[in-house]
């Protein structure tokens, strides 16, 4: 059961990865740039359909992973420890505090991409976006790291 | 009667501060050990329980401190912050970088 929680938070990630890539091009090459190719295909997203999708994933991978949570401290921390692997205990440790913290920003994400006030609203949205964006993408090649060191079973 | 509103802003802000106050002063809502499944309330530690899980309490605390923040400030003007809002995240996380510097010695 763990290994499935696993590899599901693992996919989770992947598409969360995707979908806050995509929203994080469009927000970094803004309204004015609108010259044909695969860059400006790529930036162009459903953006409210894109913002729920990434709040609604980000808090699911993240229960998911406290879910996961107590095998990891027991089969795979203990042994870092035990190792004296200090740097990949901390790789984990930020990588969980990253994410509880950025919990907290999903209101404000979320309401910087419903409400439209000019200038204000876009800074606000454009710095919540990249927020999460590098959150995310520290969370999953950290996570990736921790678990090609040793793995859950 | 008023209705209730919540302020994204001022969750936010309530929020990273209870984390990061909680997280230095090692102040969890509870602690859980997984290898008994056990809990206990506050800074009580367990003897011979294993180790314990404190993210869940300080998520609890910062969550349930952070709530209580965006809702007593429901009428607050999350414009006059918006600009520097994303800052507040950013310092909380790299405060706890900073907390977990000795792990990379």
């Amino acid at each position: 059961m763990t290994v499935f929680l696993l590899i599901l938070h693992g996919l989770i990630g992947v598409v969360l990865l995707g979908a806050i890539t995509h929203q994080a091009t469009a927000v970094l090459r803004g309204q004015g740039s609108r010259r044909p190719g695969f860059l400006s295909r790529y930036a162009t997203v459903d953006r409210p359909l894109f913002t729920g999708i990434i709040a609604l994933l980000f808090v699911l991978d993240v229960c998911l992973g406290a879910v996961i949570y107590p095998r990891y401290r027991l089969d795979v921390r203990v042994p870092f420890e035990e190792m004296q692997i200090g740097w990949a205990v901390g790789l984990f440790e930020i990588k969980e505090h990253f994410a509880g913290i950025c919990l907290a920003t999903v209101p404000v994400y979320l309401q910087s991409w419903r409400t439209d006030c000019g200038s204000d609203s876009d800074s606000v949205r454009r710095a919540f976006t990249l927020l999460m964006a590098f959150v995310i993408w520290w969370d999953f090649l950290a996570g990736h790291v921790i678990n090609n060191l040793r793995g859950l079973t | 009667m008023r209705s209730l509103r919540f302020s994204p802003a001022a969750f936010l802000v309530t929020y990273c501060c209870i984390y990061i106050l909680a997280l230095a002063f090692d102040l969890p809502l509870f602690r859980y050990y997984p290898l008994h499944g056990q809990f206990c309330w506050g800074s009580q530690h367990l003897a011979n329980q294993g180790p314990a899980i404190v993210w869940y309490g300080i998520e609890a605390d910062a969550g349930l401190l952070g709530a209580l923040g965006g809702l007593l400030a429901g009428r607050f003007n999350d414009r006059r912050l918006s600009d520097f809002l994303w800052l507040v995240p950013a310092s909380a996380m790299g405060v706890t970088v900073f907390m977990l510097r000795p792990l990379f010695r």
